[in-house]
């Protein structure tokens, strides 16, 4: 029994170990990475009106704020041999292809599909709208970055996730009545536009 | 006798066109379809919230696992519903998309919106579709995308393309509902005097043509069904 014991807990310890003691550490900085879009998100929407120039211009004035703990985040995760930004990229693509086959629950036991279809919901049309774009761009930036991205893919993929925070910071001035429907499709229509404006 | 193809026979009868026959399109077809799709695509973007609800409308009663189709066959049933509401410019457009393989839309599909499944959803491929001509460059070489690629398969079944120097003839035309038959008729006329063929025969699957052909009285209009 002490044989099978053992190998209970020996068999492929190290290798478990390593990997989970790496993951750990790499968690931890995806984590705190986290927690300063979450800080960044909370200051922009307290501020925020309905104007989505200004959101933008709020955000990008907030990530310069928290510019140097992010790169400090980003310079370790270097240093562990995470290549953040395409690992982003990549799992950012594999999230929105799930999330547009369109089948997941989301309320009452609906699923997203289901309330596409009978809903005649302008925000929920809007936000599909943009996560279609939004992926469709991520995609072919994510073919252009192989090893290192080019400057001008990039700059796109800045653009695009300033966007995307945008896109997250209407929806919750939304939900938190802050600003009233028909302001939201106006904003949400601006992000579409300035999504496939390239 | 030469027969010459016009722009719905050539997109909707594709099945029944056979080698041995001496079938010809002039440049002025494949110029009234890129003209005809510059303007589906126009109106596809501007009356999209429309065709969205007429698309939610259409497909709402049925299950989603049935629902699920591939993009060529949405393509089909969307350019039936629309030539149905009288949106017959945008079920142009989608009738080409569901019949030809178009370069780069195609890829383009294939690793977004088909990346992990071959059926999808009619709102995605709508929404998509959209997206995908909303951005500035699709929108712009998408007319010439589909012209190359009827070019493409005129080629490969041996289907002549006469190339016509129209510069006059299309901006002489006063504008009417028959311009586009007009313009291919005259580009026929100017073929036929310039070759000396006394008579040809059109193949058409519009049925007012024949109307519009009478002053041209060497050119025999052919009017076929081929919607099946």
């Amino acid at each position: 029994m002490a044989g099978e014991a053992a190998v209970a807990v020996g068999l492929g310890a190290f290798v478990e170990e390593y990997l989970t003691q790496r993951v750990n550490e790499l968690i931890h900085l995806y984590r705190r990475l986290q927690e300063l879009r979450r800080r960044i998100l909370q200051e922009v929407e307290e501020k925020a009106g309905e104007d989505v120039a200004e959101i933008v211009s709020n955000i990008a004035t907030a990530i310069q704020r928290y510019a140097p703990e992010i790169e400090e985040a980003l310079a370790e995760l270097r240093r562990l041999g995470a290549d953040p930004v395409k690992a982003s990229l990549e799992s950012v693509v594999e999230e929105y292809a799930e999330v547009l086959r369109l089948d997941i629950p989301v309320s009452g036991g609906k699923t997203l599909e289901d309330l596409l279809y009978e809903s005649r919901d302008e925000v929920l049309d809007k936000l599909h709208e943009i996560m279609m774009a939004l992926f469709m761009e991520y995609v072919e930036i994510n073919e252009t970055c192989g090893r290192e991205c080019p400057p001008e893919a990039a700059q796109k993929l800045e653009k695009l996730a300033t966007l995307e925070l945008a896109t997250y910071i209407i929806y919750k001035l939304l939900h938190r009545q802050k600003i009233d429907k028909k302001t939201a499709v106006t904003a949400l229509n601006e992000i579409v536009d300035k999504i496939l404006s390239e | 006798m030469i027969k010459f193809l016009d722009v719905g026979y050539l997109i909707n009868c594709r099945h029944k066109i056979k080698q041995e026959d001496k079938l010809v399109v002039t440049s002025c077809v494949l110029k009234v379809i890129r003209h005809k799709i510059k303007k589906g695509l126009q109106l596809f973007i501007e009356e999209f919230e429309i065709i969205k609800d007429l698309v939610k409308n259409y497909y709402s009663t049925i299950t989603s696992k049935r629902r699920r189709r591939s993009p060529k066959k949405i393509a089909e049933e969307m350019a039936q519903l629309l030539e149905l509401k009288g949106y017959a410019d945008i079920a142009f457009l989608f009738t080409v998309i569901a019949r030809y393989y178009i370069r780069g839309l195609e890829e383009h599909t294939e690793k977004t919106l088909l990346r992990s499944s071959s059926k999808v959803t009619p709102i995605n491929y709508i929404v998509y579709l959209r997206n995908y001509f909303k951005k500035p460059r699709n929108y712009l070489v998408f007319p010439d995308k589909v012209v190359d690629s009827i070019r493409k398969e005129l080629q490969q079944n041996n289907i002549e393309i006469l190339e016509i120097d129209d510069r006059e003839l299309w901006l002489d035309l006063d504008s009417g509902t028959d311009r586009e038959d007009r313009y291919q008729l005259l580009c026929i006329d100017k073929y036929m005097r310039n070759n000396g063929i006394p008579e040809a025969r059109f193949l058409t699957t519009d049925h007012r043509l024949p109307n519009t052909a009478q002053p041209f009285e060497n050119i025999k209009v052919d009017v076929v069904d081929c919607q099946a």
